[in-house]
């Protein structure tokens, strides 16, 4: 039977189906408004209209009202059509190659999901862990952490989500009631979260920002850099985010024998590892390697086709499995958001805008990083991470040079904070996966996402001031 | 004999409902039939996150959607045994049923079939001012059907 049910009065309804369309119209004409008016001291033409491009991405980002591909798409039309670059110029930041490792980077994630590599490595960690239940709840964490160095983070926590449901299942812990049952549930998001920024395979924003460094300043950070720079930042976050569970969530569990068993159960039911397993497994090995220590020569994205290229050598993925692994969507998010990035940078519109907004706030170069840092984990709360990194990075990069502060310090002060949104579901889907199962409110997430959030801050600013220099990183 | 009809899903149940079933059923001499509702746009949203926000692709989203979905499901039965358990105490007559869909249109669907005389249903806490913008499952269900519901506030 299809039935249609909607009893409210006709006008609501009438309101509520054409408001889509009005919120559209009054969009576009405010960007036409705001692209013909006379540039402001300060503000070319071409800026202008970028702003206004700038303006309107922001607002479709920002609501979902459009998916984040398709408005990269429309950004990728405008700025040709806004006179701000040439169509030539528009569409061959497609070409990034920031897309293409990213590419490259998520069929090798398929590999490990589809050849069963990635839940072996989890059921082997959780069995050196699962003694006691603060060891389990650690193993989760470091777990879902270690993965995510080197798989997107959503997938880290949609592969352990089934292991961990069944190990609340087996524990015979109690939806919304337990306390344990809900401290591995958020164990397995904050995992996630955290070890994604470790690297450039945990999260796609930080390949982003690295695209968008490179496209608009000709700089860039290298693979075994960014994990100088960041992974001690990491590892305290997750000493950190431990102590914050275990101080609000007391422990309310004896024993975890039946995690055990069950964790066993499922690594004997295994089996010895398979061709597959080990040959993506080394290959995985040999391709981080690379990009740890011969990516200045080879390029990150050639390595990651090659290695995706030896995936089809040896049988180890169909066409089918990325087809189905992989969302496409992202070259097209990309494309727009580095072309957008490199348009409002290169017409001068970014150091505008941001000398507009927070100029006056950013008095010193440290003063600029911490309020970059601090929008950025504000606003990764509802926005998604990838966006923010689109919509703040072009405009701290565009201030970077006048307040000297490197554009390589501003990257990582947007791209790591970007990452680290531990309070609500909207910005990570880590969280959202967690909260899906029953568990736990959104509730359970906030006070301590907000405590975990302020430690996080903190950390990485005593990090940039006293450990960035010994790198020679200088954030002053 | 008087059919009573219970209708529990995966947002829509609490104990005061599942109590003033089992009371009015016991006091009625009424059959009394336990339906839970899988709500399976629920996790939609998640998935829709997945591969916009998440940059995933469908496999992935989709061997997340069985094990949460088998999840509910397995609690849904869960929920309903544990009624059971109580009816049957209590002397009052039960069957179970576990339906998947959209929770509106499979209530109805359940108040035809077991042509049932009274339904009972778990209202949820949310403002007038929400009630009045996205509408209320609730209200439709008793606008469609011609049998008697008893509301219970969650």
């Amino acid at each position: 039977m299809n039935v249609e049910i909607d009893r409210r009065p006709l006008w609501l309804l009438m309101l509520v189906r054409s408001f889509r369309y009005l919120v559209f119209a009054g969009l576009a004409l405010t960007t036409y408004t705001i692209a013909n008016l006379t540039p402001p001291e300060g503000l070319s033409p071409a800026g202008l209209r970028a702003i206004a491009v700038f303006g309107l991405s922001l607002v479709l980002w920002v609501t979902h009202l459009l998916p984040l591909a398709i408005t990269s798409l429309l950004v990728i039309a405008l700025l040709p059509l806004m006179g701000v670059m040439s169509s030539s110029e528009a569409y061959a930041l497609f070409g990034n190659s920031a897309v293409f490792f990213i590419l490259g980077a998520l069929i090798l994630a398929a590999a490990m999901l589809k050849s069963g590599l990635s839940g072996r490595m989890a059921l082997i960690m959780l069995t050196l862990f699962g003694k006691t239940p603060r060891s389990l709840l650690l193993g989760i964490f470091i777990t879902a952490a270690f993965l995510s160095f080197w798989m997107p983070e959503h997938a880290v926590a949609a592969m352990m989500f089934p292991m961990v449901l069944d190990i609340a299942r087996g524990l015979e812990l109690r939806p919304l009631k337990s306390n344990y049952g809900k401290a591995l549930f958020i164990a397995l998001a904050w995992g996630a979260i955290i070890g994604g920024v470790a690297t450039f395979l945990g999260g796609a924003r930080n390949p982003l920002a690295i695209a968008i460094l490179e496209e608009t300043t000709g700089r860039s950070i290298g693979f075994f850099e960014w994990m100088v720079a960041i992974v001690p930042i990491v590892l305290i976050l997750l000493v950190a985010a431990y102590a914050t569970l275990s101080f609000f969530l007391k422990n309310d569990l004896d024993n975890t024998d039946k995690a055990i068993e069950l964790i066993l159960e499922k690594k004997i039911a295994l089996g010895r590892i398979t061709y597959e397993e080990l040959m993506v497994g080394l290959i995985m090995g040999m391709t981080v390697l690379f990009w740890m220590f011969l990516s200045k020569p080879l390029g990150l994205a050639n390595i990651a086709l090659l290695s995706v290229v030896a995936l089809f050598v040896f049988k180890l993925v169909s066409w089918k499995d990325v087809e189905e692994y992989v969302n496409w969507g992202i070259i097209l998010m990309y494309g727009g958001a580095i072309c957008l990035g490199s348009a409002i940078t290169k017409s001068g519109a970014a150091l505008w805008a941001g000398d507009l907004i927070i100029g006056s706030m950013a008095g010193s170069s440290v003063a600029m990083v911490g309020i970059f840092a601090l929008l950025a984990i504000i606003f990764t709360e509802g926005v998604s991470n990838a966006a923010i990194v689109a919509i703040l990075l072009p405009l701290g990069l565009g201030m970077s040079s006048d307040h000297g502060v490197s554009p390589e310090i501003i990257t990582y002060a947007i791209a790591v904070p970007a990452g680290l949104a531990f309070m609500l579901p909207m910005g990570t889907p880590p969280t959202a996966i967690a909260l899906s199962s029953g568990y736990l409110r959104v509730r359970d997430f906030l006070i301590q996402g907000l405590v975990l959030k302020c430690i996080a801050l903190l950390v990485f600013f005593l990090m940039a001031t006293y450990y960035w220099p010994l790198i020679g990183m200088n954030v002053g | 004999m008087k059919n009573i009809l219970l209708v529990l899903s995966t947002t829509r149940q609490s104990t005061k409902t599942e109590e003033e079933a089992l009371t009015r059923a016991k006091a009625e001499g009424a059959q009394l039939t336990l339906a839970f509702i899988l709500d399976s746009s629920m996790p939609e949203s998640i998935f829709e996150k997945m591969t916009d926000v998440g940059f995933t692709g469908e496999r992935t989203s989709q061997e997340l959607q069985i094990s949460i979905l088998d999840e509910y499901r397995r609690r849904g039965s869960l929920k309903l045994e544990e009624i059971r358990e109580v009816a049957e105490s209590m002397g009052v007559a039960c069957k179970l049923v576990v339906r998947e869909g959209a929770f509106a249109i499979e209530c109805l669907n359940l108040v035809n079939e077991v042509a049932a005389d009274l339904v009972i249903l778990t209202k949820k806490k949310r403002s007038s001012l929400s009630r009045f913008i996205f509408g209320s499952a609730i209200e439709d269900i008793k606008g469609m059907s011609e049998c008697e519901f008893l509301i219970v506030e969650e």
